[in-house]
């Protein structure tokens, strides 16, 4: 697949807080990336650069091979952008949100924007600080999408919606979009949401890129491994990659990334009378990679 | 993306037009209610002015990104495919038509009330011994403030707070800008202190317009702080860009244009003297050289020739404006210069004034000034004292509306003085008629005579001033009749005082003497040219000129040596002079060497005449009879 957008050497401090550092990131066409983060970890800032809203301190960001600058504009064409809160222009009506974006764009799809708005049950007169979190999101997403973009960013949007409202918005519009060839970055932190969407995860923490890694395959390979001994465990296990570890008398659970059938050998030389290896699901592999 | 923002913009500030339409419903209201009452409909009338539109401006300019701060829509806009400074400029651009629809129905209002009908004419507020008008007030000022609101609307979502700063930010830099300019206009440095504030008030909102355009394309808004350093350092490195161009181009052309501005000539039958700020020039018309006599720099140009004598007025920056003026004597050929008076001693009754105008007397020995502003509490104002430096005497002319004074011509072997004084005209006062008077002062018992009024430009000329030397002079003016409501050319016999109107059929726009004082050629305001002799004792010719450059009539005509007219013409670019014969008739077009649409005066002197490219300021003579141009200066 070809590559979309990546990042060089990314850094970005506010005042003397580093956010990141020496960011490097690589999206390709078709795909869903899950940005992954605690609050303030720097997903919304690290959106914020790569849609040029905000300069970064140092590194290159790449759209299709070409540099960017802060001041580059016509990528945007093919950038829709879902922000945090997407609830401002109350006093139009939704038909002149819409055509007020659409003055931004030239690939803009007025038939797409109409059909949108019919799938999402949106009245084109309907003024807009009338209408539910759930329907301004939709309202959003009907503007990003009739602009057909090439990238789509979600910016943790789905914080504070229903549980339905989520899941259709998940399972409908993302799934389809990426079916069709849009890249879709989605940030946030309720990251149960990603697991049946995502392809591909990032997890920023603490000012660094900790996971770069497809779904699948972090899934494949981060294990939780459950250890009982006649007395007290080891002291160390004596092997990497071992991401939580908690005690509790004899008993001892570890999380393990990468997980391999070596790793298991070695936990078997310390005798233990038990040993049960789980996988894990998407939100308890994000816990224990920020849990250090 | 402009129309749609238009619309957006015009939506979200449908409150706050409302509101303006709401305040000026009151006042006209108010209006309505205190027609009788005219110091009520005042007081609503300078409130309506001085506070509206400065208060709207600051609320409408403030909310341009305050409130895309308020609900994070800047971050929206900003990752729209279009450059940050094209949203600038759009959301500027939108809330400058709401300002425009605002400032129209103000003035609407104005217009259509008759307690604010006369507003625009009559309205003034004073401000640095100016008047700022209505059209200050009312358009100038609010753009001034909306755009410096509208520039700082960067650096804070509370609109209120951005419109107390940008009210701040615009005090203190006015404030500032006027101390100092107004401080180097008393050093003498600045030559036009109030175009340059008023410059300077439209290059500060423009300053912090450019700060505010790169703020948005280059800081970070997600940083308060940081946007809120590059905007200040943009705004400062602008600011100050601003004061340093126009300081640079005040001073050097300013002082370019003074030094290379000829200010005055005099012309003589073999030389002829004029001034630049540089100093006094003589080009001598048998040598066709150019040579600088005095290199001292001048007041405008202010000298005076009479006899074998020159006077003139020099003056010396001492760091105030108020600095000390010489007046200064020499040969005419330039040689044996000193100091008649100086305004720097401080027991002198000059002490600190300033000199101007000045006039010789016909043979040379006694010299005519005025000294105005003399900070103590000197009451004359007309002084003469001996070109050898002795004799100093000074003369309560009594004219307390006085303006200006320019000097004619000593009379009656130095016994008395002409001179012409224009009256102040009052601010706002429509009163064009204001005229000049013709005075006589008596030298010796210090009376004063007003010999004529209501003299209308060229305000005067008198005979050759050695003819004059004996009394028995005349001098001629224009002087508006109110019977006729004409400008009529009158000549004063200074023997007898009576007074003879010369053409009383049409108004006289400008008039020469010929150079024996015998002859006076005149224009009317119906394009005629006449000639008036004395010694055949009424109009000798009379002729319709059509296809002469009299745009400037006083500037139009000048008689040779030997007696002919000189008049311009101007066919396309081409300028030319033309010399008529006693019949008035054409005999010869000489081709300017330069083209300017600018009309100049023509002197002539000997068998040459003299013309200035204003433009250029370069001086031209030409040998009227070989047609040879020479450069002068």
């Amino acid at each position: 697949m070809s590559e979309l957008l990546k990042t060089i050497g990314l850094s970005k401090s506010f005042g003397r807080h580093l956010v990141f550092s020496d960011l490097n990131i690589k999206l390709t066409a078709g795909k869903v990336y899950g940005l992954l983060g605690l609050n303030g970890e720097g997903k919304t800032t690290l959106i914020r650069i790569l849609l040029g809203v905000i300069p970064a301190d140092s590194g290159e960001i790449h759209y299709k091979d070409s540099a960017l600058s802060f001041r580059s504009a016509a990528y945007k064409e093919e950038v829709g952008y879902i922000p945090e809160d997407p609830f401002f222009f109350g006093g139009m009506r939704v038909g002149e949100l819409l055509d007020f974006n659409a003055a931004f764009y030239r690939r803009w799809d007025g038939r797409r924007a109409e059909d949108l708005l019919k799938r999402f049950s949106l009245h084109r007169k309907a003024r807009i600080k009338t209408l539910s979190r759930g329907m301004k999101l939709r309202l959003e997403m009907a503007v990003a999408l009739a602009a057909r973009p090439a990238l789509l960013v979600l910016d943790d949007p789905t914080s504070g919606l229903d549980v339905p409202t989520r899941h259709d918005f998940l399972q409908d519009i993302i799934r389809e979009l990426a079916d069709s060839g849009t890249t879709v970055l989605f940030s946030t932190h309720l990251v149960h949401e990603l697991e049946r969407i995502v392809d591909h995860l990032f997890i920023l923490h603490r000012g660094r890129l900790i996971l770069d890694e497809e779904h699948e395959a972090v899934k494949r390979s981060t294990r939780r491994v459950r250890l009982a001994f006649q007395g007290d465990p080891p002291q160390t296990l004596g092997m990497d990659g071992v991401l939580v570890e908690t005690r509790d008398g004899p008993r001892m659970e570890i999380v393990v990334y990468p997980w391999s059938d070596d790793k298991k050998k070695k936990i078997e030389e310390f005798s233990p009378t038990r040993l049960d290896v789980d996988p894990l699901t998407l939100e308890e592999i994000f816990r224990s990679f920020v849990a250090g | 993306m402009f129309k749609k923002m238009i619309v957006k913009e015009w939506k979200e500030k449908s409150g706050l037009f409302l509101f303006a339409l709401a305040v000026l419903g009151l006042f006209f209201i108010a209006f309505s209610a205190y027609t009788q009452d005219k110091d009520a409909l005042d007081l609503l009338a300078s409130t309506l002015l001085l506070v509206f539109p400065p208060v709207f401006s600051l609320l409408l300019g403030a909310s341009g990104f305050s409130s895309e701060f308020q609900d994070g829509a800047w971050a929206f806009l900003f990752s729209r495919p279009v450059k940050k400074w094209r949203v600038w400029l759009a959301k500027y651009l939108s809330l400058l038509t709401v300002l425009i629809a605002v400032i129209f129905l103000f003035v609407l209002l104005t217009q259509l009330h008759p307690a604010l009908k006369p507003a625009p004419d009559t309205f003034n507020f004073p401000l640095l011994d100016k008047n700022v008008s209505y059209g200050i007030l009312a358009f100038v000022l609010p753009l001034v403030l909306f755009t410096t609101a509208f520039s700082l609307s960067i650096l804070s979502e509370k609109t209120y707070v951005v419109a107390f700063l940008a009210a701040v930010v615009w005090i203190f830099l006015q404030v500032t800008v006027t101390l100092a300019t107004m401080s180097l206009y008393d050093r003498g440095i600045f030559s036009s202190a109030f175009s340059l504030i008023s410059i300077l008030s439209l290059l500060f909102p423009v300053s912090l317009a450019l700060a505010s355009l790169i703020t948005v394309n280059r800081a970070d808004f997600s940083q308060p702080k940081r946007r809120a350093w590059v905007f200040t350092k943009s705004a400062v490195v602008f600011i100050l860009a601003s004061v340093g161009l126009v300081a640079l181009f005040e001073l050097g052309t300013s002082k370019f244009q003074r030094e290379r501005y000829v200010y005055n000539l005099e012309v003589r039958n073999d030389a002829f003297y004029f001034a630049t700020e540089r100093g006094f020039f003589r080009f001598d018309l048998a040598g066709r050289q150019t040579e600088q006599i005095a290199r001292h720099p001048s007041v405008w140009g202010q000298m005076s020739l009479g006899g074998d004598k020159l006077a003139f007025v020099s003056y010396h920056f001492t760091g105030k404006w108020r600095g000390f003026a010489g007046l200064r004597i020499m040969n005419s050929d330039g040689k044996e210069e000193r100091s008649l008076v100086g305004t720097e001693n401080q027991d002198s009754p000059l002490y600190g004034g300033f000199i101007y105008p000045v006039c010789v007397s016909p043979r040379g020995d006694k010299v005519a000034f005025i000294a105005r502003y003399v900070p103590k509490t000197t009451v004359e104002e007309l002084w003469v004292i001996n070109s050898d430096g002795s004799g100093l005497k000074g003369y309560d002319l009594g004219i307390r509306d006085a303006d200006y004074y320019l000097f004619i011509s000593f009379g009656e072997s130095n016994r008395v003085l002409f001179l012409v004084c224009t009256a102040k005209i009052k601010p706002g006062s429509k009163d064009r008629r204001a005229g000049a008077r013709l005075l006589r002062v008596n030298l010796e018992s210090g009376h004063v005579d007003v010999l004529a009024d209501q003299i209308r430009k060229p305000y005067v000329a008198s005979m050759p001033p050695e003819d004059m030397a004996s009394g028995a002079g005349r001098i001629a003016y224009i002087q508006y009749d109110e019977a006729t409501s004409r400008d009529v050319l009158t000549v004063l016999d200074l023997g007898t005082l009576e007074k003879q109107t010369v053409y009383p059929e049409d108004s006289v726009t400008a008039f020469r003497w010929n150079k024996s004082g015998d002859k006076l050629a005149f224009l009317t305001a119906s394009s005629r040219l006449g000639v008036f002799s004395f010694a055949e004792g009424g109009i000798i010719q009379m002729k319709e000129i059509t296809g002469y450059d009299i745009r400037w009539p006083s500037e139009a005509l000048e008689w040779t040596s030997d007696g002919r007219l000189i008049l311009r013409k101007l066919e396309g670019e081409v300028s030319s002079i033309c010399l008529l014969d006693a019949n008035l008739t054409e005999q010869k077009a000489i081709r300017l060497p330069f083209s300017s649409y600018f009309a100049s005066r023509i002197w002539s002197a000997g068998q040459y005449a003299i013309v200035e490219d204003t433009e250029r300021h370069q001086l031209w003579g030409v040998n009227l009879e070989t047609e040879q141009w020479l450069r002068i200066y």
